[in-house]
């Protein structure tokens, strides 16, 4: 059957997606056509999100769909055209400029397993989600009835935090369910602060069924009755898919009685609080205070929400779930390397061509994912992990991607922000950068963030400004490892990072930007 | 008091089961109803919820995305994400702070998570493409 795909994520709507979606449906009624002959279904992210808006045309012949990008509402008859037939060749010449190769190794380098369902699934629609296996696992599990079984699964398939810790999940999910008796929570982090990171939200936009058959079977598995999403109210199309989601299983009976009964999901909405991704501070979040963290321990896991133990995992590994139990813990742990197993979803940004969301292995080199994939050239550095992360230099990009391998290159995994720096961009500017970021987000509560940032932002300007000296170059280095020991909370334990990272690799531009001569008094 | 502004909070408060965790649904909600978290409003939610007011008005502060002052007829939002940094996002910034049309205010977003469309702007929290730059120049009353 022909059918006709149209990207309905962020980008693409920005990029003029719902007038191309009006225009085909307008086509599609000028050819006097049924929508039973031409299916025109909106779906989640189709990946390569700077040439939105995006739409895959599967033939009525049934080969592999066509990618087609960029497209402006007057090449929708072509479109149609061509879902009819696959031979049009007048209207393949009509789009030859918006033809994407799908072979492309942005594509073909790709492993769903997080993002499978996206680009296939109708994301506002529960039937089309159960039609694609939402909530099959879920059902096993419960009809299994063995929640130490679905935490032993997901420990042997390596499962770790995809928000940035790299916490094995599977320990975590003991941790909790080996609580004593008891209530407990479970809390899905959908607080995707770090910027140049949208993997969470593509997710939650394009398949957001996945990720709460994901909180239901952590729930399961840890013995939860009440679960929440965090999710930031910067991404209203993610709200409004959650909260449409959520209203389906109600409408359908599925939490009262059926697939989720006994389990109450709520959504929580955040207002503008970066510090609110760390989680002792997304929990005093949720239940109605200023977002400021704690001291830990007690963990969550241990006491959190409303003093019961409290399971926090990111939406990344939330949606990784049903997939490792529906292929096997074995099969998931198969892929990757040392011990980050499993696949990866990155969003790729900044100073390339090919920018959009890419999921892949761990261990593929970020070279792979950056030059090959993202068709990068003049590459200066690759920032990983945001404004806790680090940049990695041009000349180190065969690392392999996994917890260890960045962080011992001072960078992070992080969440996935993965953003390309152009050969142009002074670091000295890119560290103020994150640093403002970093100050403007600080929470107030421990002194060396809220003071020690403002006053690692006023060094780094005087590097921009090229009016250092050899003694502020002194000076920001002591003052970043003291921020970075003493904070509190990751926050402010990584806010140096972004500076000392650029220290380690470009140190010659911050020496550059010091004044000749002047070695004595910092410049005031 | 307004008793319009109480009775409007009350209901608001109803809605969201009257417990004080939902503080911040709660002021998300008015804020909508309103456009902005007035000092009476905050003082007919921290009645309604029987909590200090301090604790609103901490709350209410400490989110950047609570308004407590009116809003403007129009907002610019100029993203300041990695991905818009890198795209020239912060120069784009200073030249639409040279001057707006009367009516319009500039604020500064963190990452709005459309960094592949970099550098994004959003006009009244909707996210315009690169494409509508130029319209919203024009509107903004950028030379």
């Amino acid at each position: 059957m022909a059918r006709i795909r149209c990207c309905t994520a962020s980008g693409c709507r920005a990029a003029g997606g719902p007038a191309l979606q009006q225009a085909l449906q307008q086509a599609r009624a000028d050819q006097g056509l049924s929508t039973a002959a031409l299916t025109i279904k909106p779906v989640g992210c189709l990946r390569l999100c700077g040439r939105g808006p995006l739409v895959a045309v599967d033939g009525a012949d049934g080969g592999a769909p066509r990618l087609y990008g960029a497209v402006p509402p007057a090449g929708a008859p072509a479109l149609v055209e061509l879902a009819l037939a696959a031979d049009a060749t007048g209207a393949a010449a009509a789009l030859a400029a918006q033809a994407i190769d799908g072979e492309h190794p942005f594509f073909a380098l790709q492993q769903p397993v997080v993002l499978e369902g996206l680009g296939l699934v109708d994301p506002e629609s529960l039937d089309d989600a159960l039609a694609h296996g939402a909530y099959s696992q879920l059902q096993r599990c419960r009809a299994e009835g063995r929640p130490e079984q679905v935490r032993a699964r997901i420990r042997r398939s390596g499962l770790r935090g995809r928000g940035g810790a790299g916490y094995p999940t599977g320990l975590k999910w003991d941790t909790v369910a080996l609580q004593p008796p008891g209530p407990r929570v479970v809390v899905c982090n959908a607080d995707e602060g770090d910027p140049g990171a949208f993997m969470d939200r593509a997710v939650l936009e394009g398949d957001p069924h996945r990720v709460l058959e994901g909180l239901a079977i952590a729930a399961f598995a840890v013995g939860a009755e009440l679960g929440y999403v965090y999710l930031r109210a910067e991404y209203p199309l993610a709200i409004a898919r959650l909260r449409r989601a959520l209203q389906q299983l109600r409408q359908h009976g599925l939490l009262q009685h059926g697939l989720l009964q006994g389990l109450d999901l709520q959504l929580r909405v955040g207002a503008g609080a970066y510090v609110c991704g760390e989680e002792t501070a997304l929990l005093a979040s949720i239940a109605g205070g200023r977002g400021t963290p704690r001291q830990r321990p007690p963990y969550p896991a241990q006491q959190g929400l409303f003093g019961s133990p409290t399971l926090i995992n990111n939406v990344e590994t939330l949606a990784a779930v049903p997939a490792i139990l529906r292929r096997g813990a074995d099969w998931y742990a198969a892929l990757g390397m040392g011990r980050s197993r499993g696949t990866k979803v990155f969003s790729l940004s900044g100073a390339l061509p090919h920018t959009g969301l890419v999921e892949v292995p761990m261990g593929t080199s970020l070279r792979t994912v950056v030059e090959t994939m993202g068709g990068a050239s003049g590459v200066k550095a690759v920032q990983t992990g945001g404004p806790a992360g680090g940049c990695i230099p041009a000349e180190l990009l065969d690392v392999p991607i996994a917890y260890e391998t960045l962080a011992e290159l001072g960078s992070m995994l992080g969440s996935g922000g993965m953003v390309v720096l152009p050969e142009g961009l002074p670091m000295p500017q890119l560290a103020r950068y994150f640093m403002g970021f970093c100050a403007a987000e600080s929470c107030g509560k421990c002194l060396p963030c809220r003071a020690g940032t403002v006053q690692l932002a006023q060094v780094l300007d005087r590097f921009c400004d090229g009016r250092a000296s050899q003694a502020d170059l002194v000076q920001l280095e002591q003052l970043a490892a003291m921020v970075k020991a003493t904070s509190l909370c990751g926050l402010g334990q990584g806010a140096p990072n972004p500076v000392l990272s650029t220290l380690r690799f470009f140190r010659h531009e911050y020496e550059a930007a010091c004044t000749s001569g002047a070695s004595g008094e910092p410049a005031r | 008091m307004d008793s319009g502004v109480t009775a409007s909070v009350e209901r608001c408060i109803d809605r969201h089961g009257g417990t004080a965790d939902a503080l911040i649904e709660i002021l998300h909600a008015l804020q909508q109803q309103q456009g902005w978290l007035s000092a009476p409003t905050l003082a007919a939610v921290a009645r309604g919820l029987a909590l200090p007011l301090s604790r609103v008005q901490g709350v209410a502060s400490f989110y950047h995305l609570f308004a407590l002052n009116p809003p403007p007829q129009h907002r610019l939002g100029v993203c300041l994400g990695t991905a818009c940094f890198v795209r020239g996002a912060s120069v784009l910034q200073q030249r639409l702070a040279q001057g707006l049309a009367p009516g319009w205010e500039l604020e500064q977003l963190s990452c709005v998570g459309a960094c592949a469309q970099g550098p994004v702007l959003l006009v009244d929290g909707q996210i315009a493409g690169v494409a509508a730059l130029e319209l919203l120049a024009q509107a903004a009353g950028v030379p």
